[in-house]
């Protein structure tokens, strides 16, 4: 496997069934649509390295099942996620209404300083739409998160979508980096946490989070 | 449709620019360029069909295309969901290809199969069967290419279940005996009938999937069917022999019956059951005809009752699973050819209302279960080789007796067969463990003595036993993935060869075969990871020199190697006989010995322990558990009800070791948050790795 990024970022696709989350990360990571795609069942994964700011930057995609039912053991991939993105479908009112849930799903289970991202997916649709841009861009706003409109299949704003996620991370960490700094990189548990270059999963990682009581 | 429409009306206006056609999302009907498909070339063997073939009104117009040498080797797939098709088996007896790998007696093709994993002569045709992976290679490819040598283009052909309107024949024609009146007046609904254009039935394989997926080029499938095919019919001979012997009438597909257990007849269905024959042996196996007596009119009184809901106004409310099992329709088997609608076809096809009707009357059946993703594939497969109203009994037992709690609402299920399995997996893989659970060993360097502590075995240990069993309640990552592997029984996950076999034993030898099965795709994978780990410790680099640094980051390495592996390595298996040769039928695999006795023990003791580490609070999931234990209960009286003698017998043996080598259940609950300890025979050692090796060498060496 190639180790060659300097960050590594954990996202997640979360949103109702259905509303194309699986069909936006395979325009994102393949850039391929297609009419053939079933549903997801516990999660998919996929990886895709981006140049960022002259920076070399591995996202690693969680792709999430939508039905209520699975949230309950897709939560605990929240936790280690920098960055969730909740999708929803422009033509359909009822995927728009859950956002509110998925968001209290992050607030409950992810960590405090994830970012998130809204995706009204499917804007190819434009006769079917039924969510208005203004609102949702309203609602993002008041939630205090970007908002997008995407279409996985031409591609619309897809890549930017990601793109906008992870600069958000990476920036979100640059200011971390500063307030630890200044803190005198607080204690010595968090020694590592921000070396340059090197991304800091301490405390916010699957793997790390059970071993920090080693 | 309602809402779509609705929603067309809403929008509409709105943007009067550009209109793109409504060709997103899940409600459309997957199209693809290369599938024009509409009428189905039935390619199946001339010498095989039947007056009674000839007539039904399917194959009509189909005669006329069948080129008789050119099909002639195929395998009769005729996955005509019930019995009532007519025989394409007998003449398949016809085959030279037969002939050509000198099928043995009965006893001698017994000693040759129980011998799988000894070294052979290659000039045995028999063996070359068995050994194809081993090292007779090249003689087998070389008799493959004898047989395929009268057949150019070389099969794989559609050979496509084009009536499942025999169903209703079925129905209305009574010819089961079993039918109650009540029954009868409630015809179960016609079922599909798929035409394939004969130019298109090449780029599908013969139950209607596209040959070509993201993994696996149509020239690969061909190059590996060629092989396969060959070997299919090998099988199918064997079992034609097999059930004359048991004065089993093996050339009408209208066999209902199967000989009684036994060691012989478990190989036979290890090394797979006819295609055609399948659907009737897994209804047969999972003993579904008792059910479907029991409750004659079940599924005509719920179909009665979707008819009701239907003409509710507010029935998406009421009903929500409705809207889910909408969405999922189409994105089942859109690569399948019965699952596809033709652009100009304005109704749907027949396979996808069945689909609904099997998933609407099971959410309605059974409210603790409604709809849960993942049964679309279980539902869509069963509807290729059974008739709707089996396929709805087979859901049921699935969904309770072989998958118990798995798609509860609370998906406790899941959690606790992904618990079993990681239990497994620490047991019986450790290199693979270390993967799954980083952490670990990011605190020991000293691998060996890491191995050891994870194996669990350790008694020094059980001050550690809390974080010990952590996994159990906090189950690692990877289980997200492997979930899916039980959910949806392997369907979309493997190849449908593949998983097509691993359904028969699922439903010949239990739910224990998928645990099996799991670690066998992980030992397979196993070369893969460590490769990969081989390659991690070579290049990992840390941009500010800081050894500590590079544990932390190897382990993230290793999530994403192992999730990537675990994701895609079940994808690219396309040869059944690579998971069966190779670990299946290898004794020396240590796992081989797990029975559903041992996965049973297992998940009692994973729900115990996820029992004491939940919240008191969490009553729902509390609940569920009770029901979890019924249903393995019922497992095991319903195993019992259909096991042979000689298999009980087997498990009472197995029992009484168990009970002088390890705790009784009771005293294990006593003692549980020690761990559990596998049941271990002789053969269950686990050897030092390297030695394994070296053994390996050698018999390669021999062989």
């Amino acid at each position: 496997m190639n180790s060659e990024y300097d960050y590594l970022f954990k996202l997640l696709l979360i949103g109702n069934s259905g509303v194309g989350k699986s069909c936006l990360l395979l325009r994102f990571s393949d850039d391929t649509y297609s009419n053939d795609y079933i549903s997801t069942i516990g999660v998919d994964f996929k990886i895709k390295t981006v140049e960022l700011e002259g920076k070399t930057v591995k996202l690693q995609i969680w792709d999430t099942a939508g039905q209520e039912r699975f949230r309950t053991i897709t939560s605990s991939y929240y936790r280690g996620s920098h960055g969730i993105i909740i999708v929803y479908d422009i033509t359909d009112q009822e995927s728009f209404n859950g956002v509110k849930m998925w968001l209290q799903e992050i607030d409950r289970y992810a960590t405090s300083t994830v970012l998130k991202l809204l995706v009204g997916n499917k804007c190819d649709l434009t006769d079917k739409r039924v969510v208005e841009f203004d609102v949702a861009k309203e609602f993002a706003e008041a939630n205090n998160m970007p908002f997008l409109e995407t279409s996985a299949l031409d591609s619309t704003n897809v890549e930017e979508a990601f793109l906008t996620m992870a600069k958000q991370i990476k920036e979100s960490m640059a200011k971390q980096k500063l307030t630890d700094d200044n803190n005198g990189k607080g204690n010595g548990n968090n020694a590592n946490k921000n070396d340059k270059g090197n991304v800091n999963l301490n405390g916010q990682s699957l793997t790390n989070s059970s071993s920090g009581c080693c | 449709m309602q809402k779509e429409q609705s929603r067309v009306s809403y929008g509409g206006n709105k943007n009067g620019g550009l209109e793109k056609p409504p060709n997103f999302g899940p409600r459309n009907i997957p199209r693809s360029p290369s599938v024009p498909s509409l009428y189905a070339e039935k390619s199946f063997n001339t010498l095989n069909m039947s007056d009674q073939m000839l007539n039904r009104p399917m194959y009509e117009d189909q005669t006329k295309l069948i080129p008789g040498s050119k099909t002639r080797l195929e395998p009769d797939f005729n996955p005509s969901p019930i019995q009532r098709s007519p025989s394409t088996i007998g003449g398949n007896s016809n085959l030279s290809v037969i002939d050509m790998y000198g099928d043995d007696t009965e006893s001698q093709m017994a000693s040759d199969e129980s011998d799988d994993s000894q070294p052979t002569d290659s000039n045995t045709p028999t063996n070359g069967i068995s050994n194809n992976n081993n090292n007779n290679n090249n003689n087998s490819c070389v008799e493959n290419n004898k047989v395929n040598m009268l057949d150019d283009k070389n099969i794989p052909k559609l050979m496509h279940r084009l009536s499942l309107s025999d169903n209703n024949k079925y129905k209305t024609t009574h010819d089961n005996d079993d039918d109650d009146e009540e029954y009868q007046t409630q015809p179960i609904p016609k079922s599909p009938r798929v035409n394939i254009s004969s130019k298109d039935a090449e780029n599908f394989d013969r139950y209607g999937f596209k040959k070509q997926t993201s993994y696996i080029t149509e020239q690969e499938y061909d190059i590996w069917w060629r092989e396969y095919y060959s070997y299919c019919n090998r099988r199918k001979n064997k079992w034609i022999q097999l059930m004359e012997k048991y004065d089993l009438s093996a050339n009408d597909e209208s066999i209902r019956r199967f000989p009684p257990k036994s060691e012989k007849l478990k190989r036979y269905v290890r090394k797979g059951i006819p295609a055609e024959w399948r659907g009737n042996a897994w209804w047969y196996f999972a003993n579904g005809q008792q059910l479907l007596d029991e409750n004659p009119s079940t599924y005509p009184q719920l179909l009665l009752k979707i008819d009701h809901i239907n003409t509710l106004p507010d029935k998406e409310t009421r009903y929500p699973d409705l809207e889910i099992i909408e969405r999922d329709l189409n994105r089942t088997f859109p690569d399948n050819i019965h699952f596809q609608k033709e652009s100009y076809q304005n109704t749907e096809p027949e396979m996808i209302k069945s689909l609904r009707r099997v998933l609407v009357a099971f959410s309605l059946y059974n409210t603790k279960i409604g709809y849960c993703q993942s049964m679309n594939f279980l539902a869509g497969l069963l509807l290729l080789f059974l008739d709707e109203e089996k396929s709805f009994w087979m859901l049921v037992l699935l969904t309770s007796k072989y998958l118990p709690g798995v798609h509860n609402v609370n998906l406790e299920g899941v959690n606790i067969d992904q618990g079993v399995l990681m239990l497994c997996v620490q047991e019986y893989l450790p290199e693979i463990w270390e993967y799954v659970v980083p952490s670990q060993k990011s605190t020991n360097n000293k691998s060996n003595l890491n191995k050891l502590m994870n194996s669990g075995f350790n008694p020094n240990h059980t001050n550690n036993k809390d974080s010990k069993n952590e996994f159990l309640f906090k189950l690692p990552p990877v289980t997200l993935c492997t979930a899916s592997w039980f959910m949806s029984c392997f369907v979309g996950v493997l190849p449908i060869e593949v998983t097509l076999r691993i359904w028969d034993c699922l439903f010949y030898e239990g739910s224990h075969f998928l645990f099996k099965v799991s670690l066998g795709i992980l030992k397979l994978s196993e070369g893969e990871l460590l490769k990969g780990k081989h390659h991690n410790s070579l290049t990992h680099y840390s941009l500010n020199g800081n050894q500590n640094k590079n544990k932390p980051n190897n382990a993230e390495e290793n999530e994403i190697e192992l999730f990537q592996i675990v994701q895609s390595f079940p994808k690219k298996l396309l040869n059944p006989n690579d998971i069966f040769e190779k670990i299946i039928f290898k004794k020396r695999i240590t796992f081989n010995n797990l029975d559903q006795d041992e996965i049973d023990r297992c998940r009692k003791y994973v729900t115990d322990q996820r029992q004491k580490h939940l919240p008191l609070t969490d009553n729902k999931k509390s609940s569920s558990h009770t029901n979890i234990n019924d249903n393995l209960n019922s497992e095991g009286s319903l195993l019992s009800e259909t096991g042979d003698t000689g298999f009980k017998a087997l498990n009472i043996q197995k029992a009484r070791t168990m009970k002088q080598n390890h705790k009784s259940d009771e005293q294990l609950s006593e003692t549980q948050s020690e761990g559990y300890g596998f049941k271990r025979s002789i053969t269950s050692v686990n050897w030092n790795s390297g030695l394994k090796e070296r053994v390996r060498q050698i018999r390669g060496k021999k062989d």
